[in-house]
């Protein structure tokens, strides 16, 4: 747990953080947002004291960090940085051994502990544990920052912009990896973004710094939902509803789908059942379960064969992965001008669908 | 480089295994044994008397004297390498905690001041030094190695401080964020990283060291420089070219030894 109790910082004159009080819970994934000079870095790095506060003072399960010699404090609190700062002279191995041989670990300790954390940021331990930093591709390297703070596994840990200097799309898969990571560790996590999405994805909690002050700190979806003030609804953005979407997961909410195989022999029999249930649309599937197409119920009257009504989809199109949010799920919609889209697991397979009523229904909530 | 699915980049079991035996230990090991086999040449050279009288008797024809009388090669080239010796383990010892210390935030507002005494101590002329400073120690030794240990500390004070600077600072944040004292984060990160660079300074600066020596003879403290005063006075060439193809070869040697040096410091860092 780390607490911040009126914690202010200036520099010859200028306040970089004013009178900042606030607490972050153990296991909490604690974003610091706000634009830049907004004190998130500063405030990050009073905990760890790369910064001393010119006042207040920061607890760390209840016991003032002042008290503890810094280098003493680092070495239980991971440290990210958004240039990684791997060392070059270091093999992989070598880097995320640091912190514990400052903590005198023995090499029978730290060998299978590199295993260990290579394999759970999903490096395959053998090919990489010799490797240079300037072997390493930007998202390898991010990661195996990410590991290197996890070494000694510390309760804490901070990240400054930790995958600011990724592209994209490696950052999307990052983060994803990052969650699954946080949620089987549930590390105190304190960090620091300037990319409002990263934030709404992350985090647990929120907190939202303007020239050195706290405006607001709260969950992602209030922070959307109800922003206090004027700043924080600019912050936010006009679209803020569509923002909070990305907090949903398609797995979450998706619904059981009616879907017929392309080759069953009672075709039309399923299709007249379904028609019966009051169901509009059908999903086509393939042999191997994936999706073929849909029909519309509609336009299956008077047709000597309902296959004849079958229109051809690619899942690739229309469709969207479990691990989508449900804000890719809207766009998909909003793309192809359709109000229900496929949902598919990993390997491709038909698993159900989303509507646009739920999406509707959720955000109304 | 394969990449998967997602995109990332995957290793296949064809890409090469970053723990194969690299040609580069092998090739550190031939330029070992070269360096050896050059000292080992220089100092048959240097011992065996007939190849200089047969190289310099083919220059000088007529001349009768060929060698310089006096000292035989090798006692030149061991007083040289003494004086030499000498003032650059001070210009070393004294340079690189000197570029060190002002690159710590206790010695920065020093940083200015040492380079320009360091630069000072390059813009007098060793003559002017030694001129200036055998009334105090008199002849010999002393005075020379003064001037060298003046003219030969700025390369090293200035590579230090460079390659301290050049360390990247989110490396050096890195480590403090880590957990590393000052003291840590110096020897397992910014010396490591900025050997290189030093080690050229101190290899430029007993290179010029060696040439440097060559005034050691004007006030007694013997040398190669001895066989080239010797010669200039007389008027007898070979003895100039004696002594200045020994400082050169010597030179050589000496930085390709130095190289190796830091190649070892390097690799180990």
């Amino acid at each position: 747990m780390i607490e911040l109790r009126n914690v202010t910082k200036r520099y010859a004159g200028q306040t970089a953080v004013e009178r900042l009080s606030f607490t972050v819970d153990a296991g909490e994934l604690c974003v610091l947002i706000g634009p830049s000079g907004c004190g998130k870095s500063t405030t990050l790095k009073l905990i760890n004291r790369m910064i001393e506060p010119s006042e207040g003072e920061v607890l760390i399960d209840g016991r003032p960090s002042a008290g503890v010699r810094p280098e003493l404090l680092r070495r239980q609190i991971g440290y990210v940085i958004q240039s990684v700062g791997l060392f070059p002279h270091m093999t992989v191995a070598e880097n995320i051994a640091v912190v514990p041989r400052l903590l005198g670990w023995s090499r029978q300790r730290v060998a299978p502990r590199v295993e260990e954390l290579l394999s759970l940021i999903g490096l395959e331990p053998s090919l990489y544990r010799a490797k240079y930093p300037r072997e390493l591709s930007g998202g390898e390297a991010q990661r195996i920052g990410v590991a290197r703070a996890l070494a000694a596994d510390p309760p804490i840990l901070l990240m400054d912009e930790p995958f600011g200097a990724v592209d994209p799309l490696n950052r999307e898969v990052l983060q994803a990896e990052f969650l699954k990571i946080q949620r089987s560790l549930k590390k105190t996590v304190v960090f620091v973004t300037h990319d409002l999405d990263e934030a709404i994805r992350l985090a647990d909690r929120i907190v939202l710094l303007s020239r050195g002050r706290l405006v607001q700190i709260d969950t992602p979806e209030n922070l959307l939902s109800h922003p206090k003030n004027k700043f924080v609804r600019n912050f936010v953005g006009g679209d803020r509803a569509l923002k909070r979407l990305s907090r949903f997961s398609v797995a979450d909410h998706l619904q059981p789908s009616a879907s017929i195989p392309l080759f069953d022999a009672q075709f039309g029999a399923r299709v007249a059942a379904l028609k019966a249930e009051g169901r509009r649309f059908v999903w086509i599937i393939d042999r191997s379960e994936s999706l073929f197409g849909w029909i519309d119920l509609k336009e299956v009257d008077g047709l000597a064969n309902p296959k004849l009504a079958v229109t051809r989809a690619n899942g690739a199109d229309i469709a969207v992965r479990t691990s989508a949010s449900l804000r890719e799920a809207l766009s998909r919609m909003l793309g192809q001008g359709i109000k229900v889209v496929p949902v598919l697991d990993d390997a491709g397979r038909l698993v159900g669908e989303v509507s646009l009523a739920d999406i509707e229904r959720i955000t109304g909530a | 480089m394969a990449e998967d699915s997602r995109g990332l980049p995957t290793l296949r079991a064809n890409d090469t295994p970053a723990t194969a035996p690299s040609p580069r230990a092998s090739r550190a090991y031939l330029r070992w044994a070269l360096t050896l086999l050059g000292i080992v040449l220089f100092g048959f050279a240097v011992a065996y008397v007939p190849i200089w009288k047969a190289a310099l008797s083919l220059l000088f024809p007529g001349s009768s004297e060929l060698l310089y009388p006096r000292a035989s090669l090798s006692v030149l080239v061991a007083e040289h390498l003494f004086l030499v010796a000498v003032s650059s383990a001070l210009a070393i010892g004294l340079g690189l905690p000197l570029g060190i210390f002002v690159t710590r935030r206790s010695g920065r507002a020093f940083l200015p001041l040492v380079n320009d005494l360091s630069s000072l101590g390059q813009t007098i002329p060793p003559v002017a030094v030694l001129a200036l400073s055998v009334p105090l120690l008199g002849f010999g030794t002393e005075p020379t190695v003064l001037a060298l240990f003046l003219y030969s500390i700025l390369p090293i004070v200035r590579n230090t401080i460079a390659g301290l600077n050049n360390v990247p600072a989110d490396l050096i944040e890195a480590a403090r964020g880590m957990g590393m004292t000052p003291a840590q984060c110096l020897f397992r990160i910014e010396l490591p990283l900025a050997v290189r660079v030093m080690m050229a300074g101190v290899r430029i600066s007993v290179v010029i060291n060696i040439g440097t020596a060559v005034v050691g003879a004007v006030v007694g403290a013997g040398g190669l420089g001895t066989a080239i005063i010797a010669g200039l006075v007389r008027e007898n060439t070979a003895f100039v070219l004696e002594g200045a193809v020994a400082a050169g070869l010597l030179a050589l040697v000496i930085d390709q030894l130095l190289g190796r040096v830091e190649e070892l410091l390097a690799r180990e860092a």
